[in-house]
């Protein structure tokens, strides 16, 4: 896929906001960083946010201060919708102009946005970490079985369990199989 | 009896007196942050070697002191800070009684390894900004080859033969990997991966949310600089501060957060923070003198690069780069002489255009381009710089530990920390001779060149 301008890669996250939450998630910044990430690989892209495992698993600091920049211009606010938690982020109405001057330069991406926010709707915190750090895992490791890929999150986070970690990349290798199947004629 | 007995405690006064020349494992630095930082004797080897000793002579806010005269302070003295900020966090969040959640108390090592990490966490928090260019952050992108950065070279000064040998003769050894991980952080030391526990010391030294570097940058920058704006109760910040469990993301990740009596000292330093990039760091003149020195740089420096060799680093700093400006603004001959006389005679660029939150409603985003752009063409490229920093985030999400024991987002806690506005720069200047011409310009098109 070709480079995204800064104002077409403002579109996309708005783009990945509204599909996370019109199917009801939270969508935090953990949300939008998680989903970023398996698309940028699922589509074969480079945005230029470059991955670590940091707060939750792959993390990228490029992201967030694109995310800042994008509340700073006005594109996207927090909202605080429960007590005691952590704010979602969502786009105003500026960023739904900016979404739609640029729709047609990220057209391409609609199935992996639509994949994504179909599989992390419902998905907290905890889920995303999971099976982002798996992807993550297996990203780095892909010749090795599934089991070692569990032992390697586990260690990486260790409040994980080796269980969790052991059906998170079990996840991860379906949807990728998944992934795979439905997505192979649009990133072919 | 009476004879022995006087002749005994000589010998025991001499031998103390000897002992204590000997054995002497702690020594002071004066400071006027922090009125005294101690290290010990094998941590003074670190101090004493030619990296750190550079230190003494890179500015810790670049040509600032153009600006704000008092503002000549170096990143020896903040170095040494940090590694005090940092050491007093740790004790204060691996004490027994303010471990509270099972998957925190996971993470923190038995009392040998804790005192082996601690002397990681000083070490590294001593040499996390040994890397640096020249007058600090300036232009760093444009002045390294691709793929570097100050934290490359920090990394490349730890991992040095030098540095190597210090590590090993320190009591425990210490591994420079360690070192390099806290120093700077899971962003810039990867393919090196950090454990949670790791991710938290690094937190402790240069967290964006609660970090020693963060911490006394603002303070000792606030003194020198002569503005009163970064101070802010760092005292009781540092006793509130404690590892915590994110459940407020239903996650158990450990990560630095505070006690909620902290809270108030933590908007302190956002603020304080706030006020500091408006006023101090992101000073438009300031700004320029940045641009300058990197023009002037890129002029002087052989193949318009610094070196990545280590031994030419430490033969490189402020001094070698302030004669190098002296001389070119003496000479009328030399190649540099305009350059230099920009900041030796301080005839620096003057802003004309800076963006307005308006100016982004005709859908460019970053108004300030669009404007220089435009500028160039009419003006010529010479006499226009443009100057853009990317908001950064400025609204810090940690854990707050409740009265009630639970654990919320301190952004659901502090309406003042939900609020905090992220600060960029979007600046257009020009030459001063044409300022008048440039302004009348920028009125009579900035609705047509960015669409309003």
């Amino acid at each position: 896929m070709p480079p995204l301008s800064y104002s077409s890669r403002c579109a996309l996250v708005v783009k990945l906001a509204k599909n996370l939450r019109a199917r009801g998630s939270w969508c935090g910044e953990t949300h939008l960083q998680k989903a970023m990430y398996i698309l940028q690989d699922l589509s074969k892209s480079n945005f230029g946010y470059k991955y670590v495992i940091y707060k939750h698993g792959p993390y990228s600091f490029e992201l967030n201060n694109e995310l800042a920049a994008m509340r700073s211009a006005n594109i996207l606010e927090f909202q605080f919708p429960k007590e005691g938690y952590g704010p979602s982020i969502v786009a105003t109405k500026f960023g739904e102009r900016v979404y739609e001057v640029n729709e047609e330069n990220i057209r391409a991406y609609a199935p992996v946005v639509e994949f994504l926010a179909n599989w992390f709707a419902t998905s907290d915190v905890r889920h995303l970490e999971k099976v982002a750090t798996a992807y993550f895992v297996t990203l780095k490791n892909p010749r090795i079985p599934a089991s070692e890929r569990a032992k390697k999150l586990n260690s990486l986070k260790p409040h994980v369990d080796i269980l969790s970690a052991e059906e998170a990349v079990r996840i991860v290798d379906e949807k990728r199989v998944q992934a795979r199947d439905q997505l192979k004629e649009i990133f072919a | 009896m009476r004879e022995g007995g006087v002749q005994f405690w000589i010998v025991i006064v001499f031998r103390r007196s000897s002992l204590r020349g000997a054995m002497k494992h702690s020594h002071e630095f004066r400071d006027p942050v922090h009125t005294f930082i101690s290290v010990r004797t094998d941590e003074r080897k670190v101090i004493d070697s030619r990296p750190f000793q550079r230190l003494r002579h890179i500015h810790q806010l670049a040509l600032s002191y153009l600006v704000y005269p008092g503002a000549t302070h170096k990143r020896f003295e903040h170095s040494l800070g940090v590694m005090d900020i940092a050491s007093r966090i740790f004790d204060i969040v691996t004490e027994n009684d303010h471990v509270h959640h099972d998957s925190v108390r996971n993470i923190i090592p038995d009392a040998h390894a804790k005192s082996y990490w601690k002397s990681v966490l000083r070490m590294a928090a001593l040499c996390h900004d040994i890397g640096h260019l020249p007058f600090s952050h300036a232009a760093e992108r444009e002045l390294l080859p691709e793929g570097y950065d100050h934290e490359r070279l920090t990394k490349d000064l730890i991992y040095s033969n030098e540095m190597e040998e210090i590590w090993s003769s320190m009591t425990p050894p210490l591994k420079s990997d360690h070192i390099v991980k806290l120093a700077i952080g899971p962003k810039k030391a990867s393919p090196l991966e950090l454990s949670t526990w790791e991710t938290v010391l690094s937190e402790i030294i240069v967290g964006d949310a609660l970090g020693a570097d963060r911490m006394d940058y603002l303070l000792r920058d606030s003194y020198h600089a002569g503005v009163s704006y970064g101070t802010f109760d760092h005292h009781r910040l540092i006793n509130t501060l404690r590892i915590l469990p994110t459940t407020y993301e239903e996650s158990d990740q450990p990560a630095l957060g505070l006690e909620a009596g902290g809270l108030e000292s933590s908007e302190g330093l956002m603020i304080g923070r706030h006020f500091m990039y408006k006023q101090v760091y992101l000073h438009h003149i300031r700004r320029v003198y940045d641009i300058h020195l990197k023009d002037f740089l890129l002029a002087w420096l052989p193949t318009g690069k610094f070196s990545i060799k280590l031994e030419k680093h430490l033969n490189i700093s402020d001094v070698e780069v302030l004669t190098a400006i002296r001389k070119a603004y003496e000479s009328q001959t030399s190649e540099q002489h305009t350059l230099a006389c920009r900041i030796q005679s301080r005839e620096h660029f003057r802003r004309f255009y800076e963006a307005a939150p308006s100016d982004v409603e005709g859908g460019k985003l970053q108004p300030g381009k669009a404007i220089a752009q435009a500028a160039e063409k009419k003006f010529g490229a010479g006499l226009i710089r443009y100057d853009y920093i990317q908001p950064k985030a400025a609204a810090p999400i940690f854990p707050v530990l409740v009265f009630d024991g639970s654990v919320e987002s301190s952004l659901q806690r502090s309406q003042i920390l939900a609020r905090m506005p992220e600060i960029g720069v979007d600046n257009v200047y020009c030459d001063k001779s044409i300022r008048l011409e440039a302004i009348s310009w920028r009125d009579e098109n900035k609705k047509s060149i960015l669409g309003l």
